[in-house]
């Protein structure tokens, strides 16, 4: 654990470091890039309030909201629907060619039917973000309770289950490994989404539309500030679900590699 | 020899960010507003090859912060351009001056066609849309609203396209645009007009002449010669009997309908002279509301207050005045 | 004379083209144990599952008079490899069948007790990956016990355990069944176990299985195999199996 801890000091410092290094020697225009020397104290400024027109925290607030608007959605649609596909073969083979068709289109390209849709309002970035996420989570749900081994199904009518216990019993805390993929690949792309998302102004809040403020106010370094931000919150949000996957998945420590 | 290269290729591509010496043509970048009417005018007489010996080459941006990321850039000499993006860049440490300016007001807060104006307090709680931050409208009307103790959302786009797209859908309440998009909002019936934006500040600074510095430095004799042309476009566009050109240049260069391009010069007004106490009063105010929004910074990332008499170049502008009569006998005007 | 529990008439199977079982015919006594013998591939394990519910067949099969249909907890399968839930434990596996019939305090009084009964007290939250091969057999047939099932079924229950351990766990299963006094239906290759388990052997032919012979395993128990009526018997079913 100790060592972990080195490691990641020693990784991080380095590749500061070379960027400093990097800008200093190549770079050195103020417009086009910032190093870490400026950029670490705008970091601070942002984060503790003290910035005269960015309030960092206050657009992280917001951009959470988003992403939870988005994301549970998704996470509710995804796993109703990819239950019922995997289950029922006739509603995997109707919805099956529409969902193929629509999954290859990206998240971004969303965007003017859902402003068209929504207009401008928390609820069109909200849309980006379900967009996102909700493939992923319906993709790897489904492949769950397809995959769940006939065998467990057979024990569960040897034993007298019923349908629904069948359902509730054996084929969710089956696929749970597979569903909780879906929902960390589907947060992944979602937070990813919260940008492109923000970025057409739905609100005056949203970390997203602030880095492109930035942009306009020729302020790389709060462009990277903002950057790093929206990095760490996706960092910390995989985290978060890490942790809830190996607590519900306890049973599976003794099986698989990890 | 591989080390060399890694070391000698950057140097190499920072060169090609270099400075600019003798020149074949000039490059400006503008708006799609006929604020820039000059401009056009310059071009279109064939003045450019004329008066200057080399043609001008043009750039159109949706609006002035995108368009100074590009000046900041190196990738124009001149600009025509509000007079609020250049503040960021030059606090930033860029090297700019306006050296004239192109006009003053010309902007209107426009509203969909239900929207009850009473009074400036019917504009609470609605939602108002204009250029990017740092643009003169964004400043005008924050600081307006502010100073009205107004509680409006500001939502921005990058230009006019998307502003229209927005009124029409009914996304926002309002709009905060300059000539010739109020105009041509409600010919189309999704707009009507609210207020001017001289009955917001008077005389407000609008857009203005911007050079590199490096391109006065290098290239003065043509610097003065421009500017002089400028002035003079600015002098012939507003004269009536050239109006059926004007209509016809804008209508080419705006894409605009004749009905439109006929209600030139609408609310704008086409001033030149930089040195004007009252424009500058008002630029050193678009300054202070740029500090005050946290707009202009410097290269550490600290708001600072910029002074305008020091971004005018008010001295190239006297030396074009003086040699205004002979260029225009030049060009066989009066 | 027990009563007859189950009854099998002409029972054909086929998959697609290939017929797997050419009317068989025989029956189980109540509280007997009966083992089915044959080589491998003969179609065992799919006689098996067609008395558990999970093939359709041609022909009669009757539990207790009537007609077998579905999978129920009447005529519980125990699966080759056991099949026990991984996100559940032990006590949790054996919970399964019953926690939905009846009030939970009693439900966890009977799997406990089942625990108790196959020897397997105090691993109540141990999850499946953490036991013996052995171990699990035993929860297997715990879970499979609980729902008081008119048959047991079981395929070849034993067959992935080491030597030493089998011979344990048969001496085990006798235990339990004649404590329980439940109708076992046993499938298994291995004439050894046959004799050692079962009161009467089915003695299937191979592929397409047909009903060989029918052996009475008259035998004290707890038996012995390396006795000599052990071995004759044994002699007897192998002259049976290898025509």
């Amino acid at each position: 654990m100790r060592s972990r801890l080195a490691y990641t000091i020693a990784s991080i410092s380095i590749f500061l470091l070379v960027w400093e290094t990097f800008y200093y020697l190549f770079i050195l225009d103020p417009f086009l890039l910032a190093p870490p020397s400026k950029v670490i104290p705008a970091f601070v400024k942002l984060i503790s309030f003290q910035d005269p027109s960015f309030k960092m925290p206050i657009d992280a607030i917001f951009s959470l909201y988003h992403y939870l608007l988005g994301f549970s959605i998704a996470l509710t649609l995804g796993i109703s629907l990819g239950l019922f596909m995997g289950y029922s073969k006739r509603l995997e083979n109707i919805l099956s060619p529409i969902i193929e068709l629509i999954r290859p289109i990206p998240p971004i390209a969303w965007i003017p039917i859902s402003i068209l849709l929504l207009k401008l309002t928390h609820a069109a970035a909200g849309f980006i973000i379900f967009v996102g996420a909700f493939f992923p989570i319906l993709l790897n749900t489904r492949h769950g309770v397809a995959s769940v081994e006939k065998k467990f199904v057979e024990v569960a009518l040897t034993l007298g289950a019923s349908k629904l216990e069948i359902l509730r019993k054996v084929i969710i805390p089956a696929s749970m490994p597979s569903m909780f993929t879906g929902i960390r690949v589907g947060s992944g792309v979602a937070w990813m989404c919260v940008v492109a998302a923000e970025l057409f102004g739905v609100s005056s809040y949203g970390l997203g539309y602030q880095i492109e403020i930035a942009r306009l106010y020729h302020a790389p370094e709060i462009v990277i500030s903002y950057m790093i931000c929206i990095g760490l919150i996706g960092y910390a949000l995989d985290n978060v679900y890490k942790f809830l996957e190996r607590r519900v998945l306890r049973w599976r420590r003794g099986l698989v590699v990890e | 020899m591989k080390r060399l290269l890694i070391i000698i290729l950057p140097i190499l591509l920072l060169g090609c960010v270099g400075e600019r010496g003798a020149i074949e043509e000039i490059r400006v970048s503008h708006q799609p507003g006929w604020h820039h009417v000059a401009l056009f005018l310059i071009i279109e007489k064939g003045w450019d090859e004329k008066v200057l010996g080399k043609k001008i080459v043009t750039t159109s941006f949706p609006s002035g912060p995108s368009q100074m990321e590009a000046f900041a850039a190196k990738q124009h000499d001149i600009a025509y351009v509000g007079s609020a993006p250049p503040l960021s860049i030059i606090s930033r440490g860029f090297d700019a001056k306006i050296v004239a300016i192109a006009n003053v007001e010309g902007s209107s807060l426009v509203s969909i066609p239900e929207f009850e104006f009473k009074s400036i307090e019917s504009l609470n709680g609605k939602r108002i849309i204009t250029f990017p931050p740092g643009s003169v409208q964004w400043t005008i009307l924050s600081s307006w609203l502010k100073e009205k103790g107004i509680k409006a959302e500001i939502v921005t786009a990058a230009g006019t396209a998307e502003i229209r797209e927005a009124l029409k859908s009914k996304s926002v309440d309002l709009a905060f645009v300059p000539d010739p998009a109020p105009y041509v909002m409600v010919q189309d019936g999704s707009a009507k007009i609210v207020m001017h934006s001289r009955e917001m500040f008077q005389t407000h600074p609008c857009c203005v002449v911007l050079m590199n510095g490096d391109f006065v430095k290098n290239n003065r004799e043509l610097a003065v010669k421009f500017v002089a042309l400028h002035i003079i476009a600015s002098e012939y566009a507003l004269k009536d009997e050239n109006h059926e050109e004007i209509v016809k240049i804008l209508e080419k260069w705006l894409k605009i309908e004749k009905s439109v391009a006929d209600k030139f010069p609408g609310t704008t007004n086409l001033k030149t002279d930089p040195r004007d106490e009252t424009w500058l009063r008002g630029l050193q105010m678009l300054c202070d509301s740029q500090f005050e929004l946290g707009v202009t910074r410097d290269a550490d990332g600290k708001a600072v207050r910029l002074e305008a008499k020091n971004i005018v170049d008010s001295e190239l502008y006297s030396e074009a005045l003086k040699i205004v009569p002979q260029i225009k006998k030049q060009l066989g005007l009066e | 004379m027990s009563s007859e529990i189950l009854l099998v008439s002409n029972l054909r199977k086929s998959f697609n083209d290939l017929l797997v079982l050419d009317s068989l015919s025989f029956s189980v006594k109540e509280g007997e144990f009966f083992c089915v013998l044959g080589p491998s591939g003969c179609g065992k394990t799919t006689l098996l599952r067609i008395i558990a519910g999970f093939e359709d067949y041609e022909g009669e099969i009757l539990l207790k008079g009537e007609k077998i249909k579905k999978p129920g907890s009447d005529r519980v399968l125990v699966f080759q490899d056991y099949a026990l839930f991984p996100w559940r434990t032990v006590i949790g596996n054996v919970l399964f069948g019953i926690e939905s019939k009846l009030p939970k305090q009693e439900a966890l009084k009977i799997a406990k007790e089942m625990l108790k009964l196959v020897a397997l007290e105090g691993f109540e939250n141990h999850y499946p990956h953490e036991l013996s091969g052995g171990m699990r057999q035993r929860v297997a047939l715990a879970r499979a016990l609980v729902c008081d099932p008119e048959l047991l079924l079981m395929d070849e229950p034993l067959s992935a355990l080491d030597a030493q351990t089998r011979m344990e766990m048969q001496a085990e299963l006798v235990k339990i069944w004649q404590r329980t006094k439940k109708t076992i239906v046993y499938v298994t290759h291995s004439i050894e176990e046959a004799v050692f388990l079962a009161d009467r052997i089915l003695i299937l032919s191979k592929r397409p299985a047909k009903v060989r012979a029918l052996l009475d395993v008259k035998l004290e128990r707890p038996r012995n195999r390396f006795d000599a009526g052990f071995t004759e018997i044994s002699q007897r079913v192998y002259e049976f199996l290898k025509d």
